[in-house]
């Protein structure tokens, strides 16, 4: 049986398709639920005001830490990979010890801290870290970002007297689509 | 005719995402991306308690795989064998020739697809669902009874189809390739508002090749060509509703293959030699949490059926031609349920309960053809209990535990355990210890054989029994790569193989085999953000019968290589998806040695095209080697030649 096609067919084939005008899109793909919660961290970076006095000089990283058992594996570094806030490059650290902690911006406390989360919360006032956790109840209990899954869509819920507290001020952007904000 | 179609462009704008593109998503879009959950449970790969392996549908398109056999050649582990009817698979040095695919378990969305008289998965062509309506599948290697029961011995594949929110209005593709090959499918997807609704079609046709068989050479079997029994012809047709919790899904799915192999002691080069294979199922499937329980409830009906008329060549030349049949029936009735919980902190249960009941388990009446049956003496009911728990031990240490007791009216009860030791010793580094039990039940055709008179029944048959042990590493090194590597132990029990009995010289299947094997894997695996990706794998298994001598084991390749390049050439746009597979020697039935090949599959995907448009070609066996694959028991020939150079071209539109 011949083939369907001859050698230059298949040169016509490449000519055509090198010729065509190029456009910006893409097929679409389901994402993992880690790979959702890593965009909206990067999101929230800039949707989140942090007190003037954070940032003293213009070539300190913006920092995203993990607290506790890390759930975003490679997700999360492929996010920010060579991606700036405000001309700040993103850096992502892996924390266990709360003192340390305090040097983040954005802090998202793991399920595996769960029993332990008021302690954390506590040690954490002063700093202007904003919290960000997945657990069921991390913002009645005073995280000020609680990522909730609602039929297989990832939402949040925004505790914004918490984040006031820390002199972090949200942009009504991120208001509006937080599925609830409380305080 | 169709590059004035490509040059055609409309103006509607039309805006997607990749899962790289996510951060330049809007907040709005992210809060509609509907998320997949991992194998039973959410959880990354590295937290899995085996070996996974996920292959994307943005994969599927940029390598051109052509049917879930494809997908599996890119696995490590796997190494998969055609010949001419229906594609096998090994997983970690097994493949013994004359298996039905019953070791490893597939399912669709959850969905066992393994029929029950064989219990044959479908791979290549006579796959149940095209290609194309795949969002990922995932290849969970090890025994995994535990959860799943029957089949599960080697691997899991879960096949994961797109939902309406996916596919996002209306779908059309078109494709023509080498051996006179044509495919098109149309898919119709849509959410409204809480119901999503997906509709897809798919057909194909190949007049096939013309064969040369040496064995057949002489003049009265035409020299050995066969012509126009090649051929190969499916359809298949998808539906899935959801509606809240619920999932209702339905398939028909049949497929016509000629054998060009003159199997079972057929006339060579009769076009009438062919195996019709249909599978229908509809299943419905419900999600919800209940309190701070996730429930998970299904119920499932199966048909599935054979048709393989054989033309038996005459003992006597002059006598007639005898049509006699290979062939099956099999329905069976699923019910299952599932609930799972955090129990506290650093703790997950899940507790499942699953009941089969097989309806009907005939086989074709090898003297009455072509509509009798056998039906089979004890139809047989299957219920289980599983339990699992993941206890984070400390916040680095989890340890992943879990039974799982079948019961079957035919041999009784089994209970096949699993655990795993899951340490995360840094940011990048996780270090895992597994070890499994699993069983495969015997089949049908095992317990009550419809070869003819000279086959004896065993009504005493048990299943067969693997025993895993693995350590695993897995390490990422620097931005984009990541080494992961295995050593694994697997040792086979109670192997259901043809004796001869020495009391009346007939055949019987029993529990009388033992294997080994001893194996190791490397894979490497990169990305780089500007779309550049890629994976390379390394494999070499010992895999030994236990019996005097220690031989090998047939059709298991010690050594397998693999390599898998995804080259963005214009951003997005146009990509170039290189594949390369290495085999060892494998020994054949009659032990012959088949020499190792290595095959090199090329792909160019140009990518949105005029908005619409996607436009593939491929190459397949591209340096167009020659290699054979061993042939099985019912075949004449003890090796079977493989496809040359093949190609495709491949348009799809969505509107």
């Amino acid at each position: 049986m011949k083939h369907a096609t001859t050698p230059s067919g298949w040169r016509a084939l490449q000519v055509v398709i090198l010729l065509l005008m190029p456009l910006h899109s893409a097929t679409a793909q389901s994402a993992s639920e880690y790979q959702v919660k890593a965009a909206f961290l990067y999101n929230f970076a800039k949707f989140i005001e942090w007190p003037p006095s954070t940032f003293p000089d213009a070539s300190m990283p913006f920092r995203i830490c993990i607290f506790g058992r890390d759930p975003f594996g490679q997700e999360l570094r492929d996010m920010v990979n060579e991606k700036t806030v405000n001309g700040r490059k993103l850096e992502i650290d892996y924390m266990v010890d709360v003192q340390l902690a305090k040097a983040c911006h954005i802090l998202f406390i793991a399920s595996s801290e769960k029993a332990r989360l008021k302690q954390i919360l506590e040690s954490l006032q002063g700093s202007v870290a904003l919290t960000v956790g997945d657990t069921e109840g991390f913002a009645e209990q005073g995280g000020m970002i609680n990522f909730v899954l609602d039929h297989d869509r990832v939402q949040f819920k925004v505790n914004r007297s918490a984040a006031e507290l820390a002199g972090l001020r949200i942009s009504s952007k991120l208001l509006t689509v937080a599925k609830l904000v409380i305080g | 005719m169709w590059l004035l179609a490509i040059c055609a462009a409309t103006a509607t704008a039309f805006a997607q995402q990749t899962a790289k593109d996510l951060s330049d998503a809007s907040l709005e879009e992210l809060s509609n991306i509907q998320v997949y959950s991992a194998s039973k449970h959410m959880q990354s790969a590295s937290d899995a308690p085996a070996s996974v392996t996920v292959v994307t549908a943005d994969e599927i398109q940029k390598y051109g795989y052509r049917n879930l056999a494809d997908i599996l050649r890119s696995v490590p582990g796997f190494y998969v064998t055609y010949d001419r009817d229906y594609t096998f698979v090994g997983v970690r040095g097994f493949g013994r020739l004359g298996d039905w695919n019953s070791r490893i378990l597939v399912l669709i969305d959850g969905h066992r697809i393994n029929n029950n008289v064989l219990g044959q998965a479908m791979l290549g062509n006579e796959f149940l669902v095209d290609v194309d309506m795949i969002e990922r599948v995932e290849i969970v290697r090890g025994p995994s009874s535990s959860l799943y029961g029957a089949n599960a011995f080697f691997a899991v594949i879960n096949v994961i189809t797109r939902t309406a929110k996916q596919v996002q209005d209306w779908e059309f593709s078109f494709q023509r390739g080498s051996f006179g090959t044509d495919e098109g499918r149309a898919t119709y997807g849509h959410q409204f508002h809480d119901l999503g609704v997906l509709l897809s079609g798919t057909f194909y046709n190949s007049s096939g090749q013309t064969l040369f068989f040496p064995q057949f050479d002489s003049p009265a079997t035409n020299y050995g060509i066969t012509r126009d029994t090649d051929y190969e012809s499916y359809k298949h047709i998808l539906a899935t509703l959801t509606f809240h919790g619920f999932t209702l899904q339905g398939l028909f799915s049949t497929r016509d293959k000629g054998v060009p192999t003159a199997y079972f002691g057929a006339v060579f080069n009769d076009p009438a030699d062919h195996n019709v294979d249909s599978h229908q199922y509809v299943s419905l499937d419900y999600q919800h949490p209940i309190g701070k329980w996730q429930l998970d409830a299904g119920t499932s009906y199966d048909q599935a059926r054979l048709q393989g008329p054989v033309p038996e060549a005459p003992s006597m030349p002059g006598d007639p031609i005898v049509l006699s049949t290979f062939s099956f029936r099999g329905n069976w009735w699923t019910g299952d349920i599932k609930v799972s919980r955090d129990l506290f902190e650093r703790n997950h249960l899940t507790l499942g309960s699953e009941i089969r009941d097989n309806l009907r388990q005939d086989q074709g009446d090898l003297l009455n053809p072509p509509n009798a049956f056998t039906p089979v003496p004890n139809s047989s009911l299957i219920t289980a209990l599983y339990a699992q728990d993941e206890f984070g031990i400390t916040s680095r240490l989890t340890l992943n535990a879990g039974f799982r007791y079948d019961h079957y009216s035919t041999f009784g009860g089994t209970t096949n355990p699993r655990a795993a030791l899951i340490f995360r010793a840094a940011a990048k580094t996780t270090l895992k210890l597994l070890y499994g039990n699993a069983f495969s039940a015997p089949d049908v055709y095992e317990i009550s054989p419809d070869f003819g008179g000279f086959y004896d029944n065993n009504f005493k048959l048990q299943p067969e029994h693997i025993q895993s042990l693995e350590a695993r590493a897995e390490q990422g090194l620097g931005e984009h790569f990541q080494l992961a590597g295995g050593v694994y132990r697997n040792r086979i029990d109670d192997l259901i193989t043809l004796v001869q009995v020495s009391s009346d010289e007939n055949f019987q299947y029993q529990n009388s085999g033992n294997a080994d094997a001893l194996g190791m894997d490397v894979e490497v695996t990169g990305r780089a953000s500007n779309g550049l990706q890629g994976k390379a794998s390394f494999d070499y298994v010992d895999a030994y019968s236990e019996t005097s001598g220690h031989p090998q084991l047939n059709n298991s390749p010690g050594p397998m290589a693999k390599l898998n390049l995804i080259v963005p050439l214009i951003d997005q746009r146009l990509s170039a998806g290189v594949e390369g597979q290495f085999l060892g020697r494998r020994l054949t039935l009659l032990q012959d040695s088949l020499s190792s090949y290595q095959v090199f599959n090329v792909t160019l995907l140009g990518h949105t095209i005029g908005k619409h448009l996607d436009l593939a070609a491929s190459a397949f066996n591209i340096l167009n080697k020659k290699y054979f694959d061993p042939g099985r028991p019912e075949d004449p020939e003890d090796a079977i030649q493989q496809d040359g150079r093949s190609l495709r071209i491949k348009i799809t539109g969505r509107f």
